[in-house]
């Protein structure tokens, strides 16, 4: 079947099977594989995307289900140049390791920020429950999120 | 994933003639435990018929008596909202429990419900508020008690092509504690969850996680409800009906006997919290 999606700001029409993942048609269709396929089972947030401005694991979505959604991928939050301030932030205080669960953790991060002007520590910290990072470098992820998040004038509040 | 027909009906009635034409055919709410079974080959549908298309009613409805809560709400909708935050606080708290946040935002109350999952989380505060849950076959509608809804695991009351509609809960000043308990803080299934419900000193005690369904412990409510005056010893005296009621299991997720201990310290926890009793 054919399925229209507003990806990244512009709309894209395209062929799809019936039992595709919006996972796999955005790893494997379109090539954009910022977008990391880790458990499949919606379980460790490596495929995090925002689909009509809510995030998901883009792994328990099928694809037929989403015909004229919008999407926003990692790919549409990483700027042309450079990196946006949450990347910046996860450089500049080692929240990178193996960099395979960062894009679905900036995804989520992005998703956060953008929707408020302050938070508290745990309410960043349940935002980012669904993604997970093994090499266990939680603290570092969280503290480049809220350097990203000062960058992007956000306040943080005490919880 | 084995291929399958991927069918989205417009109205009620068309997804439910789409699902009897055919055993294995399978309604798709938010699809988080579907698409992981169909992963997984456990499930090998012929069709997957998408509500989202098909005209159910959507969010939540505050009305003069009752909130509605359409089928296809999210359990992140559930969470968020303003007057179930307010009114069924419980609720909300349960919704907010199940999984991830990237879970919930796909994840439907409906589909929570008609899983039938003993471990459940929207059940037990669901049950213990008293809400009836709106059935449709597409031409008739009935009314099911939420605690008549589930008869065994992955089983309910729901006839071949029936859905879930609509969940209505009366709106009533009674005051409700969910409570979970699972092996990490968050993003795990319940150990046991379960919600003691108070309204007009009349107590519901519903368990999650420790029999076929979640469960109301009639015998136990009876207790407190007859007590004149309610004191720790009595609590301790309900704790022990509603720890010998229940039938856990030992799984991966604890034994029967730790399921048992639990229970018996959180309920007569929560019952004090509602009593006013030092537990």
């Amino acid at each position: 079947m054919k399925i229209r999606l507003k990806l990244n700001g512009s709309w894209r029409e395209f062929e799809i099977s019936n039992d595709d993942t919006l996972l796999h048609v955005l790893r494997d269709e379109l090539r954009l594989t910022g977008t990391k396929r880790g458990c499949g089972n919606g379980e460790c947030g490596a495929c995090t995307v925002i689909l009509d401005g809510e995030t998901v694991t883009s792994c328990l979505v099928l694809a037929a289900s989403v015909d004229g959604s919008s999407i926003t991928t990692i790919e549409g939050i990483s700027p042309q140049r450079g990196l946006h301030p949450i990347q910046e932030g996860l450089v500049a205080n080692g929240g990178v390791q193996c960099g395979f669960c960062t894009p679905g953790f900036v995804v989520s991060a992005y998703d956060f920020l953008s929707k408020r002007e302050s938070f508290t520590m745990d309410e960043l910290k349940r935002a980012l429950s669904g993604n997970l990072c093994r090499c266990t470098g939680y603290k570092k992820i969280v503290e480049g999120v809220v350097a990203g998040a000062e960058t992007m004038g956000k306040e943080i509040e005490n919880d | 994933m084995e291929n399958f027909e991927f069918i989205s009906p417009i109205t009620i009635k068309g997804a439910v003639s789409q699902y009897k034409k055919g055993a294995n055919n399978y309604y798709l709410a938010g699809g988080t435990d579907l698409i992981v079974l169909m992963r997984e080959g456990i499930l090998v549908p012929e069709k997957i018929i998408d509500l989202k298309t098909a005209g159910l009613p959507s969010g939540i409805k505050k009305l003069k008596t009752e909130i509605r809560i359409g089928a296809l709400a999210t359990l992140s909708e559930i969470e968020h909202s303003s007057f179930i935050r307010k009114e069924i606080p419980f609720l909300a708290e349960a919704a907010g429990k199940l999984g991830s946040p990237l879970t919930r935002n796909r994840a439907t109350i409906g589909g929570n419900l008609c899983n039938a999952s003993p471990a459940a989380d929207t059940a037990t505060p669901l049950i213990a508020v008293g809400a009836k849950f709106i059935l449709s076959d597409g031409k008739k509608e009935r009314r099911v008690k939420a605690e008549e809804f589930f008869k065994g695991v992955k089983q309910t009351v729901l006839k071949k092509g029936e859905l879930l509609k609509e969940i209505v809960i009366p709106r009533s000043a009674g005051k409700g504690i969910f409570y979970k308990k699972s092996r990490i803080k968050l993003v795990d299934l319940a150990t046991v969850n379960m919600t003691v419900y108070r309204e007009k000193k009349k107590y519901r005690i519903v368990i999650g996680a420790c029999h076929i369904t979640p469960l109301r412990i009639r015998a136990a409510e009876e207790k407190l409800n007859k007590a004149k005056k309610i004191d720790l010893a009595l609590i301790n005296e309900t704790a022990e009906i509603v720890v010998k009621t229940i039938k856990p299991i030992s799984d991966m997720r604890g034994s029967a006997e730790y399921r048992k201990q639990l229970v018996e310290t959180h309920v007569a926890r929560l019952i004090g919290e509602l009593a006013g009793v030092e537990v």
